[in-house]
């Protein structure tokens, strides 16, 4: 499986982006939680959409049921993200974002809350906002966000990504991040889908950000 | 001029959008209120300008909220909030009062930092009146629930269908197959049927179908499956329950339809069932193969006498069969 149409250097660029890209999204989240947040080291790639499933599974290894959403971002470049979350942690995560715990199913007013849904939502919107945003950032482009919208909940890899005829676009960035929070091992993983035309655009910003260095 | 024009297309806009626009600084002041907050809320916005929006409304989740928007100066990023999860940020009435069938305004929001020198001076929210779509949503889950409900039903006796009680059965056989212990079927039928339909007319076997399969249900545990077979052929499933026990089931159901009448016009009329049970065994790899054994006991019922139960006569139920002399099994299987 090749890169193209990436160069040795455009792919060298990228990942050094993405690097620093995912260490500010990381400090931003860890201030944010008031705890340690550690982000891996992102691994990215450049497939076609028709060997994303093959991609994917290689690279996240995981097979237990997943919670995924997807959420649209427009800048020069566009295309739609998805986070793939297990909820391993989320009371832990909950108390430290809202300050309320994850129990019960209403909030002080007994308005009702999905509480676990509304975490998961704003663990996807916080992972793609900031990861989206801080790569965005080192070439100049100041993307917006649509609202996350759940695709599903307990799915399989394959529900997800078996039927290529589900995703409308041409070529996957995968940007694979695992996000550790505190002791706990909250799995999150995030999967940028983009038309050819928009990864022409990345090429290009790619290009003015070498040729700034 | 033109510049002039803008600012004024602006407040035209804010003015009448049907989108509710608020914005507060780092201290939750309100810096921004538009006329849909206004009309919906009930306070102008000379109230509420400059004033902490938790004073205006001390019903808001205040630890919640301040902490989404601290995200949204922490982080630069816009932040939302969904009817899905969490229907509402503020409680307004809808435009639905009379056909609405859910109480307050559902709401989607999104908190939009407003950048400057590279800080967030301000959080805009918009809140978007999503009523529309959470009822239609609502009507639809209720309509998918009930299409379902509908698909594994039978409408005369509320029984699961045919269909159904195969799937289940494929099931059960297949945990059975992985789990050992025992799983048995009864299949029973009521006595001359063609004979009371044709004397008494259809409306009263339907009334007898009904009958029956009541006294049935009162007989079951939770975990059984009862089905309409046929036109006066019943089923069920006893998962975890060996051949003996699922014959007093059966002998049960039989006593409570005896006891039972169907009223009739002049007078009422007693119905009776013939049983047939069985039981799965290690040999057999088709769960058809436990129906079929089912309804040759059945047949053997019928040819017995009617009114009573028969058991498949393999295996245990030819044990249990031998010892018919001492055993209770004795008294009825002929």
């Amino acid at each position: 499986m090749h890169d193209f149409p990436f160069s040795d250097d455009q792919r060298d660029a990228l990942q050094e982006i993405t690097n620093i890209g995912m260490g500010q999204a990381g400090a931003r989240l860890a201030e944010l939680l008031d705890t340690f947040v550690s982000l891996s080291v992102p691994r990215v790639r450049l497939v076609d959409v028709n060997c994303l499933s093959e991609a994917v599974r290689s690279m996240l290894g995981f097979s237990e049921s997943i919670t995924a959403f997807r959420q649209g971002f427009r800048c020069n470049i566009s295309g739609e993200a998805i986070t793939l979350l297990n909820d391993n942690g989320a009371d832990y995560l909950y108390e430290a974002l809202y300050g309320e715990t994850l129990n019960g199913s209403s909030d002080g007013q007994g308005v009702p809350v999905n509480k676990t849904g509304e975490l998961l939502a704003e663990v996807s919107n916080l992972l793609t906002g900031a990861c989206l945003t801080s790569l965005f950032e080192q070439i100049g482009l100041i993307p917006s966000f649509s609202a996350p919208r759940l695709i599903g909940m307990q799915l399989k890899l394959d529900d997800l990504l078996m039927v290529p005829a589900k995703l409308t676009w041409e070529r996957a960035l995968l940007i694979e991040v695992h996000l550790h929070i505190a002791e706990r091992d909250f799995k999150a993983h995030l999967l940028t889908l983009m038309t050819a035309d928009s990864v022409q655009k990345l090429c290009n910003a790619l290009d003015a950000f070498l040729a700034n260095l | 001029m033109s510049e002039s024009i803008t600012s004024r297309l602006c407040e035209l806009a804010m003015e009448r959008v049907s989108i509710g626009l608020f914005a507060v600084d780092r201290d939750y002041r309100l810096l921004l209120w538009n006329d849909f907050m206004q009309q919906r809320s009930g306070l102008a916005s000379s109230k509420v300008i400059g004033q902490n929006l938790f004073d205006c409304f001390p019903s808001l989740p205040q630890v919640w909220l301040k902490k989404k928007f601290n995200s949204v100066f922490l982080l630069k990023n816009s932040t939302f909030t969904s009817w899905e999860h969490r229907p509402y940020l503020f409680r307004f009435e809808h435009d639905r009062p009379i056909t609405g069938g859910v109480e307050w305004m559902q709401q989607d929001c999104a908190f939009v930092p407003l950048i400057e020198d590279g800080h967030v001076v301000a959080v805009c929210v918009t809140i978007t009146d999503v009523t529309d779509i959470a009822i239609a949503w609502r009507e639809k889950e209720a309509a998918v629930e009930a299409l379902r409900e509908a698909s594994v039903r039978d409408p005369l006796t509320g029984l699961f269908n045919r269909r159904y009680v195969n799937e289940r059965l494929t099931e059960e056989y297949r945990r059975w197959q992985r789990n050992g212990a025992d799983f048995s079927v009864i299949m029973f039928d009521i006595d001359h049927f063609k004979r009371t339909n044709d004397t008494y007319g259809h409306a009263v076997g339907d009334l007898a179908i009904q009958s029956v399969a009541n006294a049935a249900s009162s007989q079951l545990r939770e975990v059984d499956v009862l089905g309409r077979f046929g036109g006066e052929e019943f089923i069920v499933l006893l998962p975890q329950c060996s051949l003996e026990n699922a014959y007093h089931v059966g002998e049960r159901i039989r006593e409570k339809v005896a006891q039972q009448v169907v009223p009739l016009s002049s007078g009422h009329l007693v119905i009776t069932i013939s049983v047939g049970v069985a039981s799965a065994e290690a040999s057999q790899d088709v769960a058809d193969m436990l129906v079929k054994n089912a309804d040759a006991a059945l047949y053997k019922a019928k040819a017995g006498g009617r009114n009573q139960v028969a058991l498949h006569k393999t295996g245990q139920g030819e044990a249990l069969l031998q010892n018919s002399t001492t055993h209770p099994l004795g008294a009825v299987v002929r």
